[in-house]
């Protein structure tokens, strides 16, 4: 186990000395600091101890106002104070803001080493919480590719290969296609797994504020930076980042982005601190990249540089034999989540999500099937796959006018058969006679749109 | 001065009670005279090292002491004690202080 670092801010050398050698004679590693310019100078630094103690009288900035500022800067440090003052309205002060605990000089040597145990177990409590929530997240969250095409088995393949390496991955491919599921599949697979995945759209967030939510600021970098806030690629650690719409980023973010991958270094917004960025950085868009560097849109250095590996993924519509895999994948995975009676999808509802083109993807795929898990009915998702065909047929200009009439004629009749099989519960027969038809024009007709009657009207045959 | 505290509550300070306000409480707290409170205060400071060293003798982790040694320090870490409490007892006098 590392041993844990201290801090030992006090004026008195004595003290000072004292304290880094007890603490020391019990297995910590202490470093000390005789003045709170000193400690300040340090935490901006980039030194992090596991927790500090401090004295309250200290000449120049004093324990008071470290305290603040560590506050007002949201530094996660656990601080002891530890302090000739012994006045109740002091320890009150110091409590409220933030110390962990207030000793009396001189102290108990138990009580000390309690006192610095008591932080360090609430802090660690913390940094568990932030990393089962992580772990949460992850589990939660879909970190698998669904697939049997072998064009996107060998991205997996190739995925898993790349993952325990550090280069940048650009992942292409149109909306919907998985694009975050494979950056995450990505992140499970590399030994980063333990540490955080994070994820920015860059077209969510205006640039200034993009810039800032990457890169953080320090306090009064800009009007309103009241404290100073890290950003994500600090956050991230040696975890991962999705750049998720890179094309989207502005040229100004675009150079910085570029300088962080060159040289594995980046400062906050008001400070020429340079961070080490450790984390794995991954790049996604539905855009064609190449044209936005032709256009003079998108920096072509930072384009090579994030095209180190690039993986473009299919869209549904090239990988058919999947959609079957991923109604079963996305019907066992939402069913419980919406505690729908739905087991699993119709074969006739599969059969037709196989002939769809679906322009919107997986994604699509998922709203569809989550909203059929909730309402258990094919009529509208029937209605609406066929409103997208028929727009696409009017949005052809080669099409022929008696195809758009006779596609809007069908569409009409099959709304008003659909709505009578639902009034009549699925009889065909009085479904037939009030829509003034044959028994069997209305059999030809579901066999013609092959359309079963669905599961959930079997088992309920006069249910209303 | 017969008011005896021992070593383990001497250390820490009650958090229980807040002031009314800052000022009250700090002259509540220091009595009439906020020189001698800070005097007494700056004694605290030295007493760490001697009472501490002469504890991490007594623990023998640099090396054992013979019987009259071990007696020595034993008495210094008795009187360094017998010291914290008479600031302790101090600090009550002269709260109690008329201002």
């Amino acid at each position: 186990m590392t041993p844990r670092k201290i801090l030992v801010v006090d004026d008195d050398e004595s003290t000072r000395t004292y304290l880094a050698r007890f603490l020391s004679s019990r297995g910590y590693q202490v470093e000390v600091a005789n003045s709170g310019e000193e400690l300040l100078a340090r935490l901006a630094g980039g030194y992090r101890p596991s927790a500090i103690t401090l004295d309250m009288l200290l000449p120049g900035v004093d324990g008071k106002e470290l305290l603040r500022s560590l506050q007002k800067r949201g530094v996660a440090i656990p601080v002891v104070v530890i302090s000739g003052v012994g006045q109740i309205s002091t320890v009150v002060e110091a409590v409220k803001m933030g110390a962990s605990d207030y000793l009396l000089k001189p102290f108990d040597e138990e009580e000390l080493l309690l006192a610095i145990e008591n932080a360090l177990e609430k802090q660690e409590l913390r940094n568990e919480i932030k990393t089962l929530r992580h772990q949460l997240d992850a589990t939660t969250t879909q970190t698998d590719v669904v697939t049997a095409n072998p064009e996107v088995l060998r991205i997996k393949e190739i995925a898993k290969q790349v993952a325990n390496t550090d280069v940048p991955i650009l992942i292409l491919g149109e909306s919907g296609v998985g694009k975050e599921v494979l950056a995450r599949y990505i992140h499970v697979h590399s030994s980063r797994r333990d540490c955080p995945f994070l994820k920015v759209t860059c077209a969510a967030i205006p640039n200034d504020l993009l810039e800032s939510e990457l890169f953080g600021y320090e306090q009064g970098a800009f009007t309103g930076a009241l404290t100073e806030k890290p950003g994500k690629f600090e956050l991230a650690g040696k975890g991962t980042i999705l750049l998720d719409e890179i094309g989207e980023m502005s040229p100004l973010l675009q150079a910085k982005l570029l300088h962080v991958l060159q040289d594995g270094e980046f400062s906050r917004l008001g400070s020429r601190r340079l961070i080490r960025a450790t984390c794995r950085v991954i790049a996604t868009t539905n855009r064609k990249l190449s044209d936005a560097v032709a256009r003079g849109q998108f920096r072509e250095d930072l384009y090579y540089r994030l095209k180190v590996i690039p993986i473009e993924i299919p869209p549904l519509r090239e990988r058919r034999e999947d959609i079957p895999l991923l109604c079963s994948y996305l019907t066992e995975k939402y069913r419980d989540l919406y505690n729908s009676p739905v087991q699993e999808l119709p074969p006739e509802l599969v059969d037709l999500f196989c002939s769809y083109s679906w322009p919107g993807n997986i994604r699509q795929l998922e709203n569809v099937i989550k909203r059929y898990l909730i309402l258990p009915d094919m009529s509208p998702i029937l209605a609406e796959m066929d409103d997208v065909r028929h727009r696409g047929l009017t949005n052809n200009s080669n099409v022929l006018l008696k195809d758009v009439s006779a596609h809007a004629a069908e569409k009409a009749e099959r709304e008003l058969v659909f709505r009578a099989l639902d009034q009549t519960n699925w009889n065909r027969k009085q479904a037939a006679q009030r829509l003034g038809i044959c028994y069997k024009a209305l059999l030809n007709k579901l066999k013609k749109w092959q359309v079963k009657q669905p599961q959930r009207n079997r088992s309920l045959p006069e249910s209303h | 001065l017969g008011h005896d505290r021992s070593d383990k509550s001497e250390g820490r300070s009650s958090q229980a009670e807040a002031p009314a306000s800052d000022s009250e409480a700090k002259v509540a707290e220091e009595g009439s005279n906020p020189r001698v409170a800070d005097l007494v205060h700056d004694i605290r400071t030295p007493l760490v090292a001697v009472r501490g060293y002469a504890k991490m003798l007594l623990e023998e982790r640099d090396g054992p002491l013979n019987p009259t040694q071990r007696e020595y320090v034993a008495i210094v870490v008795e009187n360094a004690n017998r010291v914290v409490r008479l600031i302790n007892d101090l600090e009550q006098l002269l709260k109690k202080a008329p201002r």
